[in-house]
């Protein structure tokens, strides 16, 4: 078990940092690279956020993931103006029609728009991404830096428990929460929560440890009283970038989590527009009205790759900072 | 070590279900039952006792290979529970292996030929398979190669043609993040001063690749991999639902649904189990593959 | 003529503000059995030369863009990968700066050094593994035999020196290209290494480019030095003359900071300012800001390497003489 204990924490080092597309200034096989040659002028090292905002910028894909989330937030504050109709409105007689320019993604099984639905299951989408993250994150940094901080036993049972709910599938330990509360919006946001707390806490439990290494050593080196809220803030921000990077992929993974436990019938109820349950209504009527399944899980998709990418990119930016 | 650790996961189980409201017997009952039917079925299943002594009853009953009749079904859960393992470990076994696969190679030819279009197009593939919900990407499978092309059936079990789809959805899907992790650790391994070493030898270069730097990279893949396992079997879940497919997957989900208590916590032990035997397997492959751990 | 002949060696490398080149066109040469000594400060381009010199400086994001290395008289820069293979390790050989990580982690070191001899010498796996044995002992590894299976991480820092430089010298190289071998070392063991490699020179005969910052090493290893500043060499010849009567501002600066034991210092010399940042070389000569005999000259034009005596060149105005023979 010692053994696994030391696997996780190599895996949690790793999958966080390995989601990153590595660098990309060297090659195995042998490309020569051709950039623009600047002028000769005086080389001053950029400053920090200089060289972030630079790289950013030569990132494209994470400008893309940028511009989808922005959309998705647009869509789901002015959802009122963009819709247009109601996600609740029925007009049966009009009931699985495909897509016309009339109803621009068709009708659902009871002849609601499917765009407007969509449209107005972004802000489901969001509130789930936001505040289970939001949460899952909190959960994390209390509980890692208990354990960080105090050490000792706590922190060992504390770790064994954070490689057990790691290992276990996040599927099947969100659905045993739902079923536990009940099946709605919330209780999917609190499972969710639950579920993926480890790696933000994880996270924050390594970064305190090295925190605590060198705050150690830099007293016992310092000859004076070391004022040790230079050191924190110093040092919090290298804490915080690993979890702002791996909190905007997981509020990817919360979408599509809450997509399957919608789709399982868990999630938020009728009539509530929340992609995961029109995917799961889209698989009764998969055959006859396929695009009631089709546009619900194209737009999961956009949106959890625009939260991918922009976390990929924000992490590739954030590589320089950690490595200076 | 395990043990402990199984037996602390066993009570959380037994617990957690044990705090939820409803009881199980009140799904067995017809509305309007006289209150001793449902006080005798209470005292048949031993729900009138204190909790500890459930628990203790349980957990020898489990090491005795008893673990209970499903309440919903006229089965003992053992029996379930044989009965739809084998279904969810090939679909397992299946799936991981397309995964692996698929995802080495795509990882590692992307690694090769980094920052071509070969790479630019693997890492999208990847990228996607990261990002769509496992579920959507069999009903698009099935959508396209069993309604349109009719080449696999809907649904169903027992033979290979049934087992394609389910299997290539969970394995796609898995590909993506083996893919992703396998071209950054080859990418990171290519920069290490051995490398260099290696070349100065007068290497060829395909050697060096396969040899020293894909084998250094397996070494981070192979523990990903180790706890992949958990992911699949949350997988097969979904899938089974999606395909029709009779497992553990289902049953534990349809158990959930219906509180059948004793199955619930049956297929979650087994699950358990069965995750931590697959990181068993995972440290030992990874002790095997790193020379460095095997000493300690 | 010489085994290896450098001449206007010139780099690029890549990065987010554009391309640095930093290394300015350098030249030297190495007889055979020779041992050349390329010395300078941390970032002066000693490694990038080693590894350009058998072509590997492409893999690290580097491009060779002008100059020609004549090895055995070949152009090396006009060969393909696959003739370079031929080459690295039967020809020329790499040792490496940091021992601890230059050897793989996941073999035994023993497969290791037959790695390459298995490539080059075609020999099967028994003979192989005696003459890596045999080279083992030759290093003053004890009881190679079982050394032979063990992994790189089960050794010290010392030994695994020690293989590298098996690795290096099993092929029986003509040239052995030495990166800073005794840097990471501890300096009793630096001392060992470089007791063995004063043995190994005269054992097997190959030439050495040996790089390092130590003046030390320098003086009792080598027979020809080249100074490198700033990506030129700025001063070559044999290492008694330049010890004993260095002509280069810079160089003579290098030898005035070494501490002498045998007098009273009060302070330790250092020259003055720090080297310039590939990306800042100043126009002119590139020790100008830092050197206290400058002239007008120095400040436009750069010195290239000029003769003064009988192997000994100097990059520096205050020795050039005009056609006459004239001091400038």
């Amino acid at each position: 078990m010692l053994m696994l204990t030391h696997v996780s924490a190599i895996i949690n080092l790793f999958i966080v940092k390995y989601y990153s597309e590595g660098v990309d200034t060297k090659n195995i096989g042998r490309k020569k690279k051709k950039l623009k040659s600047n002028r000769e002028k005086q080389y001053i090292p950029r400053n920090k956020s200089r060289i972030m905002f630079l790289k950013f910028k030569k990132n494209k894909m994470a400008i893309i993931g940028l511009v989808i989330i922005s959309i998705l937030i647009f869509t789901g504050i002015f959802a009122d103006f963009i819709a247009p109709q109601s996600y609740r409105e029925q007009n049966l007689p009009l009931k699985s029609q495909s897509p016309s320019s009339n109803f621009w993604f068709g009708t659902d099984e009871f002849g609601r728009c499917i765009f407007s639905r969509i449209v107005y299951g972004a802000r489901i989408s969001l509130k789930v991404a936001i505040v289970s993250t939001g949460i899952s994150v909190l959960i994390g940094i209390i509980i890692g830096s208990i354990s960080a901080y105090y050490g000792g036993f706590l922190d060992q049972i504390l770790v064994v428990l954070m490689d057990v709910m790691w290992a276990f599938p996040t599927i099947l330990l969100s659905l045993i929460i739902v079923a536990i509360i009940g099946a709605s919006l919330n209780s999917v946001i609190i499972a969710i929560a639950l579920s993926y707390w480890v790696q933000y806490a994880r996270l924050i439990r390594g970064q305190i440890l090295s925190l605590k290494n060198e705050l150690y050593i830099e007293v016992t080196r310092s000859l004076g009283a070391n004022d040790s809220t230079i050191l924190w803030k110093h040092l919090l921000p290298n804490a915080i970038i690993p979890v702002v990077v791996a909190a905007t992929l997981g509020m990817g993974s919360a979408i599509v989590l809450e997509a399957t436990l919608s789709f399982l019938g868990m999630g938020a109820q009728p009539p509530m527009p929340s992609w995961g349950s029109m995917l799961s209504n889209g698989r009764t009527y998969l055959f006859i009205a396929p695009w009631s399944a089709i546009f619900p899980g194209i737009a999961t998709i956009i949106t959890v790759l625009g939260f991918n990418l922009l976390g990929d990119g924000l992490r590739d930016i954030m590589d320089i900072k950690i490595k200076e | 070590m395990m043990i402990p650790v199984f037996i602390l996961c066993s009570i959380v189980i037994f617990l957690i279900l044990h705090l939820v409201p409803g009881n199980p017997v009140d799904n067995l009952l017809h509305p309007g039952s006289p209150l001793e039917a449902r006080e005798q079925l209470i005292k048949e299943f031993g729900l009138d006792r204190p909790i500890y002594q459930q628990y203790i009853i349980w957990l020898a009953n489990v090491f005795k290979g008893n673990l209970g009749v499903s309440i919903t079904e006229q089965r003992t859960v053992s029996e379930l529970l044989l009965l739809k393992l084998p279904n969810t470990v090939v679909l397992g076994v299946v799936s991981f292996l397309i995964s692996f696969i698929l995802g080495i190679f795509l990882g590692a030819l992307s690694a090769i030929k980094q920052n071509t279009i070969v790479d630019y197009i693997g890492m999208v593939l990847a990228l996607l398979g990261v990002s769509v919900p496992t579920f959507w990407l069999g009903l698009m499978l099935m959508l396209i190669f069993s309604v349109n092309l009719g080449w696999f059936p809907i649904s169903g079990y027992g033979d290979l043609k049934s087992l394609v789809l389910p299997a290539f959805t969970l394995g796609l899907a898995g590909a993506g993040l083996i893919a992703r992790v396998t071209r950054a650790s080859m990418l990171e391994i290519a920069q290490k001063d051995y490398i260099a070493i290696v070349r100065a030898k007068g290497i060829s270069n395909s050697q060096v690749i396969i040899k020293h730097i894909f084998r250094n990279a397996l070494i981070p893949i192979i523990t990903l991999l180790g706890l992949r396992l958990g992911w699949i079997i949350g997988g097969a879940v979904t899938i089974e639902i999606v395909f029709n497919r009779p497992g553990l997957g289902r049953l534990l989900a349809n158990s959930l649904f219906r509180r059948d208590y004793p199955v619930i916590q049956g297929s979650l032990l087994l699950l358990i189990f069965a995750v931590m035997v697959g990181n068993l397997i995972a440290d030992i492959l990874y002790a095997y593959a790193d020379p460095r751990i095997r000493y300690n | 003529m010489s085994l290896l002949e450098v001449n206007g060696l010139k780099l690029r490398f890549h990065s987010l503000d554009g391309p640095v080149e930093p290394l300015n066109g350098i030249n030297f040469q190495l007889e055979k059995g020779e041992v050349l000594g390329l010395v300078g400060e941390t970032g002066c381009g000693k490694s990038i030369t080693a590894k350009s010199v058998i072509k590997l400086i492409s893999y690290s994001g580097g491009e060779i863009i002008n100059g020609s290395i004549i090895f055995d008289h070949e152009d090396l820069l006009n060969k393909s990968e696959k003739e370079m293979q031929k080459i690295r390790g039967a020809k020329i050989s790499l040792i490496s700066q940091d021992p601890m990580t230059s050897l793989d982690p996941v073999y035994r070191v023993g497969d290791q050094i037959i790695e390459a001899i298995q490539v080059h010498k075609k020999l099967n796996y028994k003979e192989a593994k005696k003459k890596a044995v045999e080279l083992m002992r030759l290093m003053g590894i004890p009881l190679p035999e079982k050394v032979f299976y063990q992994y790189p991480h089960e050794l010290s820092g010392g030994m695994k020196q020690r293989i590298v430089i098996a690795i290096a010298l099993s092929c029986d190289p003509a040239l052995v290209i030495a990166d800073e071998p005794t840097t990471a070392l501890d300096v009793t063991i630096q001392a060992q290494i470089i007791d063995l490699f004063s043995k190994l020179k005269e054992q097997f005969q190959s030439a050495f480019l040996l790089i390092t910052h130590d003046l030390g090493v320098v003086a009792q290893m080598c027979d020809s030095v080249a100074i490198m500043y700033a990506g030129n060499i700025v001063e070559k010849g044999p290492v008694r003359k330049i010890f004993h009567s260095p002509k280069h501002p810079y160089t003579k600066g290098l030898l005035q900071c070494i501490p002498k034991m045998d007098r009273k210092q009060k302070k330790l010399n250092a020259i003055p300012g720090t080297v310039p940042h590939p990306r800042n070389f100043p126009t002119g000569c590139r020790f100008y800001p830092r050197c206290q005999h400058t002239m007008k000259k120095c400040l436009s034009q750069q010195p290239g390497l000029f003769e003064i005596d009988d192997e000994r060149f100097v990059a520096c105005f205050r020795y050039f003489k005009n056609s006459d023979g004239e001091q400038e």
